[in-house]
């Protein structure tokens, strides 16, 4: 199977900003109840007071983002694309895990019930 | 079902002894991943940003020996990629077994005694690890599709920046598993 390289960090960069804006929402598209052992789809409204879990709905999301943007990527004509660097992308990492400081310091320590 | 039954974020249920025997060992196993992943991207990324180039000596002798640091540094990084690759989706995946237990015995418990804080710190710790689970293609890429005498700078920075993702996320993982693990 040949791998198209230019659609890796298309793949790489749309899975962690797809993950990091999603948790960022809180929008996952499953959410996990640990204390009942349950599972339900994100949009389903619960009760405050149970002990939810959304990173595996925040997981799943990154994941589609990253598929969506890869395929949507993969239909512009090479010609258009084979001169576009991508060397500078190691920001993008970087720059998610400030945001996903800047996350947990809003919502966790600052704002969090506990 | 889900009304029925509500749940404070300090309420910590008082769970069997299988349940901690179990999750004991996932964690072990978990951290052996850890160390094994930790060494070898260290390995690979010390000898990366420094590598060591044995000197011919001026008499045309054969070279000195290496020191341990020098050795340390002195590996064919190429070698260690896939095996970095597979230990860090195996440790990734083990480490998301564990995070409804985490949430349920754990986190509560820092709740519960004031350590919001590491709350905090270990989600920080999950965001890492999917930030570098998505590195990882663009890591391989670089490792195994791209000529080592080219993107050196690119390849320089993911690999570090793979590395300081596993040395926090390691250094937290043990710091909070000694505040509280599963069956203590």
């Amino acid at each position: 199977m040949k791998i198209d390289l230019r659609l890796i960090p298309v793949f790489s960069i749309a899975f962690m900003l797809g993950y990091q804006i999603d948790d960022w929402l809180n929008l996952p598209l499953i959410k996990y109840y640990p204390n009942i052992g349950a599972w339900s789809w994100g949009w389903v409204r619960v009760p405050s007071g149970h002990n939810t879990i959304g990173f595996y709905g925040w997981l799943a999301w990154g994941l589609i983002a990253a598929v969506i943007a890869t395929a949507l990527y993969a239909l512009i004509p090479r010609s258009a694309t084979e001169k576009v660097s991508w060397s500078w992308s190691w920001v993008v990492p970087i720059g998610t895990a400030v945001f996903a400081l800047y996350i947990v310091i809003t919502g966790w320590w600052l704002h969090y019930g506990g | 079902m889900l009304a029925q039954q509500t749940y404070s974020n300090t309420f910590v249920p008082d769970l069997g002894l299988g349940y901690h025997v179990t999750f004991s060992v996932v964690v072990i196993v978990h951290l052996l991943l850890a160390i094994t992943l930790l060494g070898a991207l260290t390995h690979q990324t010390l000898s990366l940003l420094w590598p060591f180039r044995s000197v011919v000596s001026a008499g045309g002798g054969s070279p000195a020996p290496p020191s341990i640091g020098q050795a340390y540094r002195g590996v064919r990084v190429t070698l260690y990629t896939n095996a970095i690759i597979v230990l860090y989706v195996l440790t990734a995946f083990v480490g998301a077994l564990m995070y409804g237990p985490y949430r349920l015995s754990i986190l509560p418990f820092f709740y519960g005694h004031g350590l919001k804080l590491f709350g905090g710190i270990f989600e920080l710790k999950e965001h890492f690890v999917v930030i570098g689970l998505a590195l990882l293609p663009v890591y391989w890429m670089l490792w195994k599709k791209v000529p080592l005498n080219e993107q050196v700078s690119w390849r320089a920075a993911v690999t570090t920046i793979l590395a300081a993702f596993v040395w926090y996320s390691f250094l937290v993982g043990h710091v909070l598993n000694n505040l509280k693990g599963f069956g203590t």
